[in-house]
């Protein structure tokens, strides 16, 4: 019996041994405290860009139009044209619409609600603010009715928000995986045997990449084959979806590269990874949307690769959108994560092969 | 003339690890078609000079270069001439015997008619035929070092690289690898080999170099290094019973240096200079005389002996109060 803690007593020491794994066991739950507490305690939206259009000057009009206006969450932004309107609610740069018509008596009015729906989360909160003050209206006045449109026509959906988040967090897990072979063969020590091959170094980094892109790029088509059968999620243009599928498992390689050029020993590697991994799904609005983080969170979610791979794919499969601006600078980041961490771990890992 | 590259040749070989030197300034030279060995204890530097040669370290300092080739500026070109196999077997366990060889068939640009029929004869060169398909995980021990090796051969190199080559392996397997070192050596195959089993080396390496702590203590034929190793040989002489006359006349003979008689084993031992001219000489007495000598046997220094006289310490570290203890009980002061 004694002997059992013995044994205990030496997996303790191999733990904290690795005080890297230790704090990746640390990270996860800290991590989702700090993110998900805001999220319950309802830190309210702030300054969501909702456009408003009204034809007359009524009283009921302007009565709702300052309540709007009152509203935190709301940044009321006064417009005439409803075409112009529309388009930068499909570019996202608008959260919502509120066109108010009046009724002929003058006395009632019809409020109708445009939503942009690929963020459901957003569009949830956009809407709660603008219910509220519809209902202050409402109980001062009385006479409004409002009706919702959904830009997308799938309303409040939680899954079609969810999905493009997944699969940008599984070709980053599908990478890391990967790579992490690069670490588990130098301390077998079958790399030597590449290595003696005549192969120039490069083409050994180009082919575990590869390897890498592959296996993320092949996990994440299943699981959006997966996601449009079952659960009916659009794909918008299959061809850029793909490509950024595919640009994305090719930053997480570079990650990869570079951890595998800084580790010696995999489980280091494997801490490394999780350290990384974790926080960039928490904060790359993945689950729910970076709007609604703490300021500070979000400024910190601006500078991860995962939060423009999963905004990119937000646009096209949710919004449809093709090459437009948003999506356009996405890529542009990708690509910029992409080149640098390869070429980073590259130069790490060239030095490494030739001791 | 052309003077022909010779297959190997380091100048000034030197690795530090740090402040460390693990080779410290190794000069040699390696002809074509010659198996040359790297002899010394664990530790001594035989692994990293090998990692040198075969461009998988960088020297810190000095050149060394594989047929012309410098290690450094054309790693490419002397990778494509050498075969390695490392101390450690390091195939790819999850994979199969036969694509372990396709793997490096392809990395070493054999050509694509040629590879399966080289991998075949290779399996069954090293009794692997029946288990080509199988995972390297399901191997034995032997049979794994035996893939290691092939893996090697796979795109025919001129020089081979063998680290330890019969570590871990049982004495029918490590003799029959040394033969086939042997066989490849008489096709022309230019062997360096490292290994610290002296009868390894004895068994086949022309020449050989001693290397304690990172510097080469020695570089010489086999049979020069044992020259050097004593200053007399050792004749000893199994009688029936304890002849004065022979062990006087032993004594009187001007090559022969001194006479001992081990009682326990009725063994005249006798420290001459030159043991193979004056052999005949003793025989010639005792046939002469009627003396009857059971055998004779010429002690012939080992390799453990020639290290023994550079360094003050013998090779085998396991035992070095025995070897001693026979040396001395030999008469032979060191």
């Amino acid at each position: 019996m004694i002997k059992a803690i013995w044994i205990a007593e030496k997996d303790l020491r191999q733990f904290f041994q690795f005080r890297q794994r230790f704090l990746t066991t640390l990270i996860l739950p800290v991590l989702m405290l700090l993110v998900f507490s805001f999220r319950f305690q309802g830190l309210p939206l702030q300054e969501a860009p909702v456009a408003v259009l009204c034809q007359g000057y009524s009283e009921i009009e302007l009565q709702v139009i300052e309540r709007l206006d009152e509203s935190p969450a709301i940044k009321l932004i006064r417009s005439s044209d409803i075409s112009q309107a529309q388009n930068m609610l499909s570019a996202g740069n608008l959260y919502g619409i509120v066109i108010i018509s009046s009724h002929r008596d003058g006395v009632d009015c019809t409020i109708t609600v445009i939503l942009d729906d690929s963020n459901p989360i957003l569009a949830q909160s956009v809407y709660g603010a603008i219910e509220q003050a519809v209902k202050d209206v409402n109980e001062k006045i009385g006479g409004i009715r409002m009706k919702t449109n959904f830009l997308y026509g799938s309303g409040f959906n939680y899954v079609n928000f969810l999905v493009p988040g997944v699969l940008a967090m599984t070709a980053m897990f599908g990478c890391a995986f990967q790579m992490l072979t690069l670490v588990w063969e130098r301390s077998l020590g079958t790399l030597d045997r590449i290595l003696v091959a005549p192969v120039r170094p490069r083409s050994i980094i180009l082919g575990k990449t590869l390897a890498g892109c592959l296996t993320g790029f092949s996990q994440t088509i299943l699981i959006l084959i997966l996601a449009h059968l079952v659960f009916g999620t659009q794909i918008g243009s299959i061809h850029l979806v793909l490509f950024v599928i595919f640009l994305t498992s090719f930053t997480f390689t570079g990650l990869g590269v570079l951890v595998s050029g800084i580790c010696r020993d995999p489980r280091e590697a494997t801490a490394y990874n999780q350290i990384i991994n974790w926080p960039l799904v928490f904060l790359g609005g993945v689950f729910f949307p970076i709007e609604m983080m703490p300021a500070p969170l979000q400024y910190i979610s601006r500078f991860l690769p995962l939060t423009y791979a999963t905004d990119a794919l937000r646009s096209i499969m949710i919004r449809q959108a093709s090459l437009e601006i948003k999506v356009i600078f996405d890529i542009l980041v990708l690509t910029l994560y992409a080149t640098t961490t390869l070429a980073l771990g590259s130069k790490i890992l060239l030095k490494v092969f030739a001791r | 003339m052309l003077k022909m590259e010779s297959a190997i040749e380091t100048l000034d070989l030197t690795k530090l690890f740090g402040k460390v030197a693990a080779v410290h300034k190794i000069n040699l030279e390696v002809a074509r078609g010659e198996i040359f060995g790297f002899l010394g204890p664990n530790g001594a530097g035989k692994t990293t000079t090998i990692k040198m040669l075969c461009c998988l370290l960088r020297p810190t300092e000095g050149t060394a270069k594989i047929e012309g080739h410098d290690v450094s500026k054309d790693p490419q070109k002397v990778k494509a001439k050498i075969g390695y196999v490392p101390e450690l077997s390091n195939m790819y366990t999850d994979l199969s015997a036969r694509y372990n060889l396709e793997l490096m068939a392809r990395l070493h640009d054999v050509p694509r008619n040629l590879r399966k029929k080289k991998i075949d004869e290779l399996l069954e060169v090293f009794e692997l035929t029946g288990r080509g398909n199988d995972r390297v995980s399901t191997f034995s021990k032997g049979m794994q070092r035996r893939l290691t090796i092939a893996a090697a051969l796979v795109h025919d190199p001129g020089i081979l690289f063998l680290d330890e080559l019969t570590t871990g392996l049982d004495v029918q397997s490590a003799r029959k690898i040394r033969d086939l070192v042997k066989e490849l050596n008489s096709q022309g195959v230019t062997v360096f080999l490292t290994t610290h089993r002296i009868e390894e080396a004895e068994e086949l390496c022309g020449r050989i170099g001693i290397i304690d702590f990172g510097k080469l203590v020695a570089l010489d034929t086999l049979q020069s290094l044992k020259k050097s190793a004593r200053e007399f040989d050792i004749l000893e002489l199994v009688v029936p019973e304890y002849s004065d006359l022979l062990a006087e006349y032993l004594s009187q003979m001007n090559c022969v240096r001194s006479v001992s008689f081990d009682q326990n084993n009725n063994v005249l031992r006798v420290h001459a200079v030159d043991a193979d001219s004056a052999l005949p000489e003793i025989i010639e007495l005792a046939i002469r005389r009627n003396i009857r000598i059971v055998s004779v046997c010429k002690i012939e220094p080992t390799l453990e002996d020639v290290f023994l006289r550079l360094t003050g310490r013998t090779l085998r570290e396991e035992e070095p109060a025995n070897d001693l203890h026979l040396l001395v009980h030999r008469g032979y002061k060191p």
